[in-house]
């Protein structure tokens, strides 16, 4: 009898075991759906899948199956001047085997996965040009309730709730199936955020931008302190209500207004989180990366850290209630705005499983912390460094800095960094360096000289483009590692005083950003260095896999050919030099996959024509394929499986090819 | 008669063919509409399309510039602008100051004015953007 019940005990163990491994897939539903339900895989944003009908075995073998254009052509049938930008941003879900996406004029459109033909279109309302005119956006998402199947997208000013059979708006949402997302500002500054929405527990979390004031909305340059801040907000999945309020910048009586001197929260704003949100649905927390305060790079008006700037903030997604939250920048001035996303993943630290949150930054640095209880995962110190010389300012005499897990870009600038290719244009590189200050990361920006031959600012590694941005970030459950896809790319900060009478703030960046009338503008795609190449060394763009199991770097590689056919470089036999733009990453069973970004991206420091997509060994960094696509990638990758096949599809754009998305699958 | 017909010919074949800007055609675009484009440039497109170069969005000056749209009709640059420009508010810029921006792109890079104004979007269909030799 004991041996019996020994034996049904055990049975009832394997049960129990089998039925936690499944519930334990469910959790992440794809294992068991092959779908893609977000844009970056799911709404821990870990741009990972578990599909290995694509792997390293058979990978040459996979073709280019379907291309659909960005814009639906009946589209065209009634606005015939409607034309997309080469920026399509939008990746697709894939739910209930369709693909649904925002289009190159922020529409959405339902299309097949296996063939990528049209089921329906969103129609513009009115129907004119106008309205149907548009940018893409990245991405839109799902919501049901058993019964009712709906798309939540956001275009313009406006959050849609579309019936996900028809395409139809559905009418009970909001007012006619949308709500404006605008602000209270006193310039009626419009909405604008390019994520799209993120519905999770019945909720949909906006951030976004949108607070009026300097340059449309980022906090970026421009004359003026004033603007609104961009808060994040919460509302009803069914009617659209909105249900809750966070205040970025804390009012009179809620922590951390006291972190705004010189009564600066009165009229200081910006401080979107513009990189895309991830979510939790099983704790019940949104995790909200928060940007820079007006103006990105002069803060003489707001002595203080500047509480939620650059901040990674945990909300309880019912009520938008602060659970916790961290300060990776206090009182920017670099425009370091946390810009990738808070990417959610289980990992084993000294033997403890910890439930994290990773975050990067343009900084290059990747915080991370349990992301029930905001703890950091390897302590976090705060250490001195330098104090800005600009008349007025005010500097945090410390900063954040991570122990662990080492940065994934290069940080600081010196005399080493200068390119050497060969000993001329190191010579070269020095003379030009002479008109910069160099200096460790978080050396401030400097005074700009009157004289065309004075210096020119500090030259900050990284820039304000980052070394980390939205496009950085996958990770691997399975292994924990996390891949940090970054760039290398200086920005010069040199400040002078305003003196134009519409001003408002004591400095700004040197006139005409960064050059003076008459000379030329330094260019993004050329560089500042001598002949037109960049001023620093390569890589120029990378890829990092960290291994945060034990807070290392694992391996890390140039992703790409970069600019090693100037004229004066095609002659010295380089290695990869890294290309600098934007590529998002796909992580699945064996491959890390990364398409080469286009020049049609924002900054347009991509591939200009046709580009490459290629295939790493996720262990090594060791290219095992590539193959052609017709323009550069202008979002991330996603794959799936319909009707038994696996895909991967890639928003591509460029100036010869116009945009749209490109599906590969084996024969 | 016989003059007349050919004249008329000589007309008709022109209002078939494109206009490119030669020699011995008239102006593409209005002086006066050009300058109204040139205001409106520096207002709105300056600051992302600098013509010195170096700016976030494409230039649209110069060999940048041809590169993209050296044998398109002038009507396929209308329809860009007028679709995705400006970038915060796309389709917000009337048609007849897109007309006059598109005027003062080509005046920009080179194609001659001279006193007959477009009027409207289609008579950009009979231009086509030709790199000057």
């Amino acid at each position: 009898m004991k041996v019996e019940i020994t034996k049904a005990f055990a049975a009832c163990g394997c049960v129990a075991l089998l039925l936690g491994g499944i519930a334990s897939l469910r959790a992440k539903e794809k294992p068991l759906l092959g779908e893609a339900p977000y844009f970056g895989g799911d709404k821990t944003l870990d741009r990972y899948s578990p599909l290995a009908q694509i792997n390293a075995s058979n990978i040459k073998d996979l073709k280019l199956v379907w291309e659909r254009p960005s814009l639906d052509a009946e589209y065209k049938e009634h606005f015939p001047d409607l034309t997309p930008s080469n920026y399509l941003r939008g990746t697709p879900i894939m739910i209930g085997n369709v693909l649904y996406s925002p289009d190159g004029v922020g529409l959405v459109e339902a299309f097949d996965p296996a063939s990528g033909k049209t089921k329906w279109i969103q129609k513009p309302f009115p129907a004119t040009l106008k309205e149907a005119a548009g940018e893409s956006y990245r991405t839109v998402d799902f919501w049901s309730d058993g019964k009712e199947k709906r798309i939540f997208s956001v275009r313009g000013e406006y959050l849609y709730c579309i019936d996900a059979k028809t395409g139809e708006v559905v009418n009970e949402f909001g007012e006619h199936g949308r709500i404006s997302l605008n602000r209270n500002t006193p310039d009626h500054a419009r909405y604008f955020g390019w994520n799209g929405p993120l519905v999770v527990n019945g909720v949909i979390i906006m951030g976004g931008n949108g607070g009026g004031g300097p340059e449309g909305g980022y906090g970026d340059g421009g004359l003026q302190k004033e603007a609104r801040p961009e808060d994040a907000r919460g509302f009803d999945a069914r009617t659209g209500k909105l249900l809750w309020t966070f205040h970025v910048l804390p009012q009179p009586g809620e922590p951390g207004n006291d972190t705004w001197g010189l009564d600066s929260w009165k009229y200081v704003g910006n401080m979107a989180a513009w990189a895309p949100l991830t979510a939790d649905a099983k704790l019940g927390y949104v995790y909200i990366p928060f940007s820079a305060p007006t103006n990105s790079w002069y803060g003489g008006h707001r002595p203080g850290i500047n509480l939620y700037s650059d901040s990674l903030v945990a909300l309880e997604i019912k009520t938008g209630k602060l659970m916790w939250y961290y300060q990776l920048i206090h009182h920017d001035i670099w425009e370091y705005d946390i810009a990738s996303a808070p990417v959610l993943g289980d990992i084993t630290v000294a033997g403890k499983r910890i439930h994290a949150v990773m975050q990067a930054s343009k900084n290059g640095f990747l915080y991370v912390f349990d992301r029930r209880t905001g703890k950091p995962v390897w302590p976090i110190e705060e250490r001195p460094v330098p104090k800005s010389t600009i008349p007025g300012e005010w500097t945090s005499p410390t900063q954040p800095f991570p122990t662990k897990p080492p940065a994934f870009d290069r940080q600081g600038s010196s005399e080493a960094d200068l390119i050497d290719f060969t000993p001329e244009l190191h010579v070269k590189a020095v003379a030009l360096s002479k008109q910069y200050v160099l200096g460790p990361l978080y050396t401030p920006p400097s005074l700009k000289s009157d004289s065309p031959d004075g210096m020119k600012g500090t030259l900050a590694i990284p820039g304000g483009w980052g070394a980390g941005n939205w496009n950085t970030g996958a990770f691997d459950p399975e292994t924990g590692i996390y891949y940090a896809v970054s760039r290398t790319e200086p920005g010069v900060y040199g400040m002078m005083k305003t003196d134009d009478p519409k001003a408002t703030i004591d400095y700004a960046f040197g006139e005409a950003h960064e050059h003076r009338p008459g000379e030329p503008r330094p260019d993004y795609r050329r560089g500042i260095g001598p002949e037109g190449l960049p001023l620093i060394k390569p890589p120029y763009g990378r890829v990092t896999a960290l291994d945060l199991n034990k807070g290392e770097i694992l391996w890390q590689v140039a992703n790409g050919d970069g600019i090693r056919n100037h004229p004066l470089l095609k002659d010295l036999n380089l290695p990869p030099l890294g290309s600098p733009g934007r590529p998002a990453a796909l992580v699945t069973k064996t491959l890390l996959f990364l398409p080469e970004s286009s020049d049609a991206i924002m900054g347009g420091a991509g591939v200009a024509g046709p580009s490459k997509l290629r295939a790493y060994d996720k262990r090594t960094g060791a290219v095992v394929w590539d193959t052609d696509l017709p323009a550069g990638a202008t979002g991330g990758p996603i794959t799936y499986m319909s009707e038994g096949k696996q895909y991967v599809v890639v928003p591509v754009g460029g100036k010869k090819y116009g945009s749209g998305w490109v599906a590969f699958a084996l024969p | 008669m016989q003059l007349l017909y050919i004249g008329v010919s000589a007309v008709a074949l022109l209002g078939l063919g494109m206009l490119t800007g030669g020699a011995d055609e008239p102006g593409l675009y209005s002086t006066a509409q050009a300058k109204k484009g040139s205001a409106l440039y520096s207002e709105k497109c300056l600051s992302c399309h600098d013509p010195a170069g170096g700016s976030w969005g494409p230039n649209l000056k110069g060999d940048d510039f041809w590169e993209t749209w050296n044998g398109k009709p002038a009507r396929a640059l209308y329809s860009k602008i007028i679709s995705t420009m400006p970038q915060e508010d796309p389709g917000s810029i009337p048609e007849k100051d897109v007309i006059n921006l598109v005027s003062y792109i080509m005046q920009l890079n080179g194609l001659p004015g001279g006193d007959k104004t477009i009027q409207s979007a289609d008579e950009l269909n009979k231009i086509k953007l030709q790199k000057p030799k």
